[in-house]
């Protein structure tokens, strides 16, 4: 049960950022990749603020040993890149552009 | 430059980065929307925090506008068949990729994993020359 809370919670946080972001919309997002248009650079904002609070939070997170509430983290193990990486990347980026 | 917003961007990036480390550190999971999105869809085990936190992020959108946030998304476009073509795309090349904006772009970044970083260029990439073709030589 509190896992639901905590996972709920988790989800509205995120939620809450990408509406205050702007990520929410699509006409915003499109302005970061129409690089040769009328260029708006605040999705490389967005991320730097996703990945500097991310990134600090991981590393404290990695000092545990297990999660609050789950047994084990869940850590992806992947290291390669390898051809499905690439072409899966290449087409979600086709269908984030259109 | 058009429309440019760094601070609320760099606050919401915050949010979001906070709620993925946050999801981490309470049930041991990569906040990668794509991935725990589809779990739901394949018959999975662990599906309860999943629902819960896809309601979460459909709860934000609800709750979010009452306190001045901007809406949830506006169509870009009118073109419902381009809308399908863009959605058959995202799912399968995220699914293949195994991952999107949020695993790869978010967390791949923050935890330095190369392979996410390699995605994220890629699909970045792949995005602004579409846009590039769409918008400006057709």
């Amino acid at each position: 049960m509190p896992l639901i809370f905590a996972s709920f919670g988790c989800g509205l946080i995120f939620g809450l950022g990408l509406l205050i972001s702007g990520m929410s919309e699509p006409e915003k997002v499109l302005g970061f990749l129409d690089l040769f248009g009328a260029w708006d650079a605040t999705l490389a904002f967005v991320m730097a603020g996703a990945v500097l609070v991310g990134s600090a939070g991981f590393a404290l997170v990695r000092r545990r040993h297990a999660p609050l509430l789950a047994p084990a983290f869940a850590w992806p193990s992947r290291r390669d890149i390898d051809a499905p990486l690439l072409i899966g990347s290449v087409l979600f980026g086709i269908g984030w552009g259109l | 430059m058009h429309n440019f917003t760094p601070l609320s961007g760099l606050l919401g990036g915050a949010l979001i980065g906070l709620a993925s480390a946050l999801l981490m550190l309470s049930a041991g999971r990569l906040a990668g929307v794509s991935g725990i999105l589809g779990g739901l869809l394949t018959a999975s085990r662990d599906r309860a925090w999943r629902l819960a936190f896809i309601a979460g992020l459909i709860a934000a959108a609800l709750i979010g506008p009452l306190f001045g946030t901007p809406g949830a998304a506006r169509l870009a476009s009118p073109d419902l068949a381009l809308y399908a073509a863009a959605g058959l795309l995202v799912g399968f090349g995220s699914r293949m990729g195994n991952g999107c904006t949020s695993g790869h772009g978010v967390c791949g970044f923050a935890r330095f994993s190369a392979r996410s970083i390699t995605a994220t260029l890629v699909f970045m990439g792949a995005a602004i020359v579409t846009v590039a073709l769409v918008r400006h030589r057709f």
